[in-house]
This record gives C-alpha cells, sequence and structure tokens, in this order.
C-alpha cells in the first residue's frame, strides 16, 4: 500500500486533521500507563512532513479546538494537549492515529 | 469470580472500586464511540460501582439518543467508565473500562472473555464480521 492522505476526527467533530501515511510502514501499540488506558493505536509521521505539520495547525486553529486550552507543537508533533473536553481529542492529536 | 476492583484514569482525578466478574465476560463495540475509544469494557450493576473521587473532574459525554453517559476525566482524557440504562440489558447499568483497573495482571485481563457487538450496524448482540481491530 502506497502513502495515502486520511481525514481524521473525534467522535464529536470538533478535532478533524489530515494525515498522509502509509500503512504499511507500520504501526505501534505501546504497555506504557496512558496507551494502555487509552488503548493507543498509533501511526507515526515524521516530523519532517510539512503537509503533516500545516494540517495539524490549521486543526488546532478552527473554531472547533477553541475547548482546547493548551495546545503546542515543536518540530511537527504535538506535545501537550490538555483540559481536552474529549479523550479523543487527545488521542489523535497525540498519536496522529484513526483510519 | 467477582472481585473489587480499584480503577483510575491516568491522572487520578477519576477513583472508582467496582465488583466486577471478568470470568463473566468483557465486551468490545464497532459502534461510533466505541471505536474512536477503542472502549473494552466490563458491565456492573451500579450498587457494584462506587465513585471515590470528586464528580466535578468527570466530563460527560452524550449523542444520539443520549441513553448512555460515557465519561472521562477532564485533565487526562481516559475514558474510564460509563453509565445509563438500556432496557435490554436489564436497565441502569455501569460500564467500567477494564484497561483502566489498577493493578490487574495483563495475563489476567488477556485471558477474560470478550463479546463482540455490531452496534456500528445497531446489531449490538451480533458479532461484527471483522473484530480484530477492536
Amino acid at each position: 500500500m502506497a502513502k495515502r492522505t486520511y481525514k481524521g476526527s473525534c467522535h464529536c467533530g470538533k478535532v478533524r486533521y489530515e494525515a498522509t501515511f502509509d500503512l504499511d510502514a507500520g504501526t505501534t501499540k505501546c504497555n506504557c500507563a496512558f496507551c494502555i488506558n487509552v488503548a493507543a493505536w498509533m501511526m507515526s509521521i515524521r516530523p519532517s512532513s510539512p503537509r503533516c505539520r500545516w494540517n495539524i495547525w490549521m486543526a488546532a486553529t478552527t473554531d472547533g479546538m477553541k475547548d482546547l486550552s493548551r495546545f503546542a507543537i515543536s518540530d511537527g508533533r504535538t506535545e501537550q494537549l490538555l483540559s481536552v473536553d474529549s479523550i479523543l481529542s487527545m488521542r489523535q492529536m497525540h498519536c496522529i492515529s484513526f483510519i | 469470580m467477582k472481585l473489587t476492583y480499584k480503577g483510575s484514569c491516568h491522572c487520578g482525578n477519576i477513583r472508582y472500586e467496582a465488583d466486577v466478574d471478568l470470568d463473566a465476560g468483557t465486551g468490545k463495540c464497532n459502534c461510533s464511540i466505541c471505536w474512536k475509544r477503542r472502549y473494552w469494557g466490563a458491565i456492573v450493576k451500579p450498587d457494584g460501582f462506587r465513585l471515590q473521587c470528586d464528580e466535578a473532574n468527570i466530563a460527560d459525554y452524550q449523542f444520539s439518543s443520549n441513553s448512555v453517559h460515557h465519561r472521562f476525566c477532564k485533565t487526562c482524557g481516559v475514558a474510564a467508565f460509563g453509565h445509563g440504562y438500556i432496557e435490554e440489558i436489564g436497565g441502569a447499568y455501569y460500564s467500567v473500562n477494564v484497561a483502566c483497573l489498577d493493578d490487574l495482571d495483563p495475563a489476567v485481563l488477556a485471558e477474560a472473555p470478550v463479546q463482540y457487538m455490531d452496534g456500528r450496524n445497531n446489531n449490538w448482540f451480533h458479532a461484527p464480521a471483522e473484530t480484530r481491530h477492536l
């Protein structure tokens, strides 16, 4: 499977993004305390991907993201996302997952 | 065997005790919310669930028929439990996220029977054709 661009969203639709990746490149599951709690299933995207960075930033600046009180991006990756109004917001931004 | 477990979210704002018989079965579902959350639940009766924290720290998400309260921590986002009233499963119930039960040996949890539900097609009492992703 080649790279594809996927749209992702939380359940209520406040968080929306696009991400481009190749699923065959491998997904990740982890047994750390947080990943266990949220059953995280992740797809990592290179921080150098301008598309990824731009789209995450655009998602963060849409009206739907007003509920997020803190959102920081460094090197194209989400570093902090606190006080979310939905676990899904957190997981999607944290993990760039969901297909 | 029914045992009393302590459950919590990641940051510890949500804490509860629940009487759960893992051998009686757990549930995974492909409905819209369960799939997004990859929720793995166990049903308990209301008297088998005891919240041990300030409810002010817990958000409540409802949608569609509003028959279920999908609760999650306002700080860390973890969906540690839910509750609602569904006649078909005996009325009032709580659902604990088994991934939030503390001090549970992963090998024990892995042995728990799982009932898969095809909620996506409103066919709750049957397993969907594909379950590996849940």
